[in-house]
């Protein structure tokens, strides 16, 4: 056994140049399937944090019913039970309570329809980007300031600018309409037509103070450490909440239209990834396959010399196999390489630079390196080696010497 | 002989079918009428106590109202502090808020016509919708019964079909004694019951008998109901129309 | 003469040979394959977007889009309508009357965007119609409302049931008017689901107090890439009072995904595009370093080095060629299937959740793309000789004949 190690892995050698071009095709076939898979996943995990990141965080809180039916009353309290369960969630990089209503802001003889969102700043800039956004001004300075952020096109259509004083109005806890003045300190660009048009938020404390709600919210956004972390979060909130009036939502169940978006993606995604092995496993079966017809004449000779056929099909069979592993070893090398090169300098999308700023998403081909990655692909190759030789190794072993010497 | 009596006898079926469903329905479109003039007048004046019943709490509001017919209403929050001052001005069709905490007045858009007015169990819409019962509904007797004691006419009013009203059938329950209403029901197209206006409490005031308290039950949500108790009111009394305008509305009381 | 030994000895060794056509051949129809994929799923990706309803582009007055209040109207519809007419490239248009609006029923309510269409003109130039899921399209008898599923869910109401409908008139009152669901549809996208209700364009403007006015014009361009120039020329047409906004003005959130969604396919393309290039690559690079024994040959018995390396070359473009061709053939063969019947791209994807038509891709295949690829691949095959052809040349015969 030993002698036939030996012989192969001298075998390889021998003939370098035909050597090389089969280990090049082994490599090459790890490499590019391994770039593709990390651009996949790297590029998916990227919408994902980008789409999170612009309001809705990993995950929400709420009350069951809410998401679907929005109501002013259907609201839950923010307690310290609540806060100290989420704080010891290890997983949990921030979160930050919200508060919505439906109301209308006036300046001047314009009254127009907002949606008032009442948000926690110091939190909040943790779990969205939204104080990136701020086009004019600056973001509400604290919970309980009396300042406002709104849209930019809402500003547009009040006619108004940023230093104003707005009236808003909505309707209360009890039923009341709350009104009160507030400042305007500055204007945020979220490249959601919706938002821009209508969204006004302002400091926790003075919403509650408009609408006249104690401590109670409508959703908890929260920030993960790591988009895996998502399900296993989920289960462990839904059981230290306990209750079965609150749900605790997904960002997927909270924006269902850009999970489609997503799910479309990477559908699409693993087409091409199935063609892509489609044609590296072809090629590394053509390399395969001619670099051991093209030496049938030496097999003939060493057969004439007595070796079994047995022998040489597994001697050819270990040249396969010591073929594929340098291969591999290679292919994961250069694969990591560019994996890890794109981690830390993505390919930023010539043209669309402009809607970066536009709507604070990241448009950048990424990558990743995860294990999962590196340890499928090189199954997975090896795996097409070894059935690439089972044709060329049964030819092997049927191969007559006098045959053999005489191939051309 | 036999052949006229049978012609007469057709004729007269005749009469009755073609004719009494119709004095019938006028009758119906006539009692409802009363009992709204009834409840209204050209004009009143009066204050009231508004009760918002929920199982989280209850909130009353004293409040001060001027009413010309069903075009012209001012009504004013007296009292909690928190909203003294805040007044609802109501023209035909459209309704203006008087803030005075902001000393805004803003006009109820189209996207709050269908928000509580004031937190009660009523609609902005309510409000000044109440006008059309006669001319989006078809009125019939259907029946009579006794509610709290006293006989009514039951009369079913049913949307006309280019009606804008989200109602599939109402019932209303009329005093024969008094003509005064003693309930209605608002029902949707399933026939599953919303919510129920209830008067009781009859009494004589301002000169005038009528119910002293109204309460509207929401059915849909149970356990929340608004409730309205006359405390005084004047009837056909002259009203200026200087109450009814924006300068009115936007004098600091 | 050269070119006829170069064609003999490409079929003396068939074994060589055919290895290296297979890689020719596989690679040609993989990247038929994605070229056309390719291209139609981002036709696909923007058909979903802006088929329903958005369409290639829209006419408001100036400001609409800012503030879609109802005094924004057409200021006029019929000059509107002329340029349309006289503009090519435009292939269809339909007038809508678009507002905000509560509809409510007996049990909820809910803010919505009111558009007022005629029900023949619209179905040319947006496909709610194919989202119809429950009932039927506007028929365009008055009171009709079609609208989302999930709204009416949430309205508590369904097929046949009544809702009415609030907005600010052009005078400033508020005008209402009562509606019977005969449709439910669902599209793409349950925001636009819930948001957007259809009424006819007559009872809109009744009830909006609008006389003849309309607020929208929404034109289908003969085809997609028309739509940047058509932009352009329709703006200078209808001049300073109107606006003419392109889908990409329209929704420019969505394009931006699709836009990330292009780069990322072309980077696909690009790693296919190489492995293809590398099988080609590597199987010619073998099957000519095989030959030097034979070139060596043929050298010792006097064949001149440049008639050698042009001998090599001519056969590296007769394979080039053929496997094009033949790579050609088996990659319409496989193309035209998915052309007529598309591909479901749920069978790739737990967990997919589409509604039915959006998740099958139809691939388009250009004439451009043919002859691009009809370019490249001999060109490779080519290109992948020249390095063992010099090679070859350079040795020495005697050398070349112990070539191992």
């Amino acid at each position: 056994m030993k002698l036939l190690l030996t012989l192969a892995w001298r075998n390889i050698w021998r003939n370098s140049r035909r050597s090389i071009l089969t280990i090049a095709a082994v490599a090459f076939a790890t490499t590019l399937s391994i770039a593709m898979r990390g651009i996949l996943i790297g590029t998916f995990e990227l919408n994902i944090r980008n789409v999170v990141r612009t309001f809705s965080g990993y995950i929400q809180i709420q009350r069951v019913g809410y998401q679907k039916n929005p109501s002013l009353h259907l609201s839950f309290p923010y307690d310290e039970t609540l806060v100290s369960a989420l704080s010891s969630e290890a997983e949990i990089v921030a979160f930050s309570p919200r508060i919505h209503a439906d109301g209308l802001v006036s300046y001047g003889d314009q009254s127009l329809g907002a949606m008032v969102i009442g948000i926690a700043p110091e939190g909040e800039r943790l779990v969205s980007n939204l104080d990136d956004r701020i086009e004019e001004g600056s973001f509400v300075a604290s919970e309980s300031s009396n300042d406002v952020v709104v849209g930019c096109k809402l500003l547009r259509n009040l006619r108004a600018r940023v230093g104003d004083v707005v009236v808003v109005l909505a309707q209360g806890y009890d039923g009341s309409l709350g009104n009160m003045k507030y400042r305007i300190a500055g204007t945020i660009k979220t490249g959601s037509p919706e938002f821009d048009r209508m969204a006004l938020f302002m400091g926790l404390s003075s919403i509650r103070e408009l609408l006249g709600m104690t401590d109670r919210v409508h959703s908890v956004a929260i920030a993960l450490k790591d988009l895996d972390r998502i399900d296993a979060v989920k289960e462990r909130l839904q059981r230290a909440v306990a209750d079965p009036k609150m749900a605790v939502l997904a960002w997927d169940e909270i924006t269902p239209d850009l999970k489609k978006h997503l799910d479309m993606d990477q559908a699409r995604s693993i087409l091409f990834l199935w063609v892509l092995i489609a044609i590296v496993a072809f090629g590394i079966l053509n390399t395969l396959l001619m670099s051991v017809t093209e030496r049938y004449r030496e097999f003939g000779v060493v057969l004439s010399m007595g070796m079994s056929n047995g022998k040489l099909a597994a001697l050819v069979f270990l040249e396969t196999l010591f073929i594929t592993v340098v291969g591999l070893a290679a292919g994961n090398a250069l694969g990591a390489g560019m994996n890890y090169y794109l981690t830390v300098q993505p390919i930023v999308i010539q043209g669309v630079e402009s809607l970066q700023e536009e709507f604070g998403f990241v448009w950048q081909i990424e990558s990743s390196l995860r294990a999962a990655i590196f340890v499928d692909t090189s199954v997975a190759v090896l795996g097409m080696s070894l059935l690439a030789c089972i044709y060329p190794v049964h030819r092997v072993r049927k191969l007559e010497p006098l045959k053999g010497l005489r191939f051309t | 002989m036999r052949r006229t009596s049978i012609v007469g006898l057709a004729s007269s079926v005749l009469f009755i079918v073609a004719f009494v469903p119709a004095a019938m329905s006028q009758n119906a479109d006539a009692i409802i009428r009363r009992a709204e003039d009834l409840l209204k007048g050209k004009s009143s004046k009066g204050t009231f106590i508004m009760r918002v019943i929920t199982p989280e709490y209850t909130r009353e509001m004293r409040m001060e109202s001027w009413w010309v017919g069903n075009d012209k209403a001012l009504i004013v929050i007296r009292s909690p502090k928190r909203e003294a001052g805040n007044k609802t001005l109501k023209i035909k069709n459209e309704i203006w808020s008087y803030l005075k905490n902001t000393e805004t007045t803003i006009k109820i858009p189209p996207s709050m016509m269908l928000q509580s007015w004031n937190g009660s169990d009523f609609t902005n819409d309510d409000l000044v919708r109440e006008s059309s019962l006669a001319a989006d509904y078809a009125h019939k007797i259907v029946s009579t019964e006794i509610v709290e004691g006293e006989k009514c006419w039951k009369i079913e009013l049913t949307p006309k079909p280019e009606a804008p009203v989200v109602w599939g059938k109402l019932y209303y329950w009329v005093r024969q004694a008094d003509d005064l209403p003693a309930r209605v029901e608002y029902y949707d197209e399933r026939g599953k019951l919303m919510r129920t206006m209830a008067f009781s409490a009859y009494k004589v005031m301002g000169g005038r008998k009528l119910p002293a308290t109204w309460t509207m039950i929401n059915d849909a949500d149970p356990g929340h109901k608004t409730e309205f108790e006359i405390l005084d009111v004047s009837f056909d009394i002259k009203i200026s129309d200087r109450v009814f305008s924006f300068q009115e509305l936007e004098r600091r009381y | 003469m050269l070119a006829k030994l170069a064609w003999r000895n490409i079929w003396r060794n068939k074994r060589r040979s055919l290895i290296v056509l297979a890689a020719i051949v596989v690679g040609m129809v993989v990247l038929v394959f994605s070229e056309s994929f390719i291209a139609g799923s981002l036709k696909g990706m923007l058909d979903n977007q802006i088929g329903s309803h958005t369409s290639h582009i829209q006419i408001h007055r100036k400001g609409f889009s800012d503030n879609k209040i109802i005094q924004s109207t057409i200021p006029n519809a019929s000059f509107v309508e002329g340029v349309l007419q006289g503009t090519p490239g435009v292939l269809r248009h339909s007038k809508r009357v678009v507002t905000y609006a509560l509809i409510s029923s007996a049990s909820n309510s809910s803010g919505v965007s009111l558009v007022g269409v005629d029900p023949a003109q619209e179905q040319q130039v947006s496909k709610i119609q194919a989202s119809v899921v429950q009932g039927s399209y506007l028929s365009g008898k008055d009171h009709e409302i079609i609208l989302g599923k999930n709204l009416a869910e949430r309205l508590g109401v369904a097929l046949g049931d009544k809702v009415v409908a609030m907005a600010s008139m052009l005078d400033g009152h508020v005008g209402s008017d009562v509606f019977r669901i005969v449709g439910l549809f669902e599209t793409f996208s349950s925001d636009f689901d819930r948001l957007y209700v259809f009424i006819p364009t007559g009872n809109a403007q009744r009830m909006l107090g609008l006389g003849d006015q309309i607020s929208e014009f929404a034109v289908l361009a003969q085809t997609m890439e028309l739509v940047p120039q058509l932009d352009v020329m329709l703006e200078r047409e209808l001049g300073g009072s109107y606006e003419v906004l392109s889908y990409r003005e329209l929704l420019p959130a969505i394009m931006a995904i699709l836009d990330v969604a292009d780069e990322a396919m072309g980077i696909y393309y690009l790693i296919i595009g190489a492995a293809t290039i590398f099988g080609i690559v590597n199987a010619m690079l073998m099957s000519v370093f095989e030959r030097i024994r034979e070139f060596g040959v043929l050298m010792a018995m006097g064949m001149k080095n440049g008639k050698l390396f042009s001998m090599i070359v001519l056969e590296a473009s007769y394979l080039g060629v053929l496997g094009m061709l033949i790579g050609m053939g088996v990659g319409l063969a496989i193309y035209l299937p998915f052309w007529k019947y598309g591909l479901d791209l749920s069978a790739f994807s737990e967990g997919l959740t589409m509604v039915g038509m959006s998740a099958v891709v139809y691939p388009i295949l250009t004439v451009g793309a043919v002859i691009r690829m009809a370019v490249i691949i001999p060109l490779v095959a080519v290109v992948a000789a020249l390095y063992p052809a010099t090679k070859a040349i350079r040795l020495q015969p005697v050398r070349a004949i112990y070539y191992v």
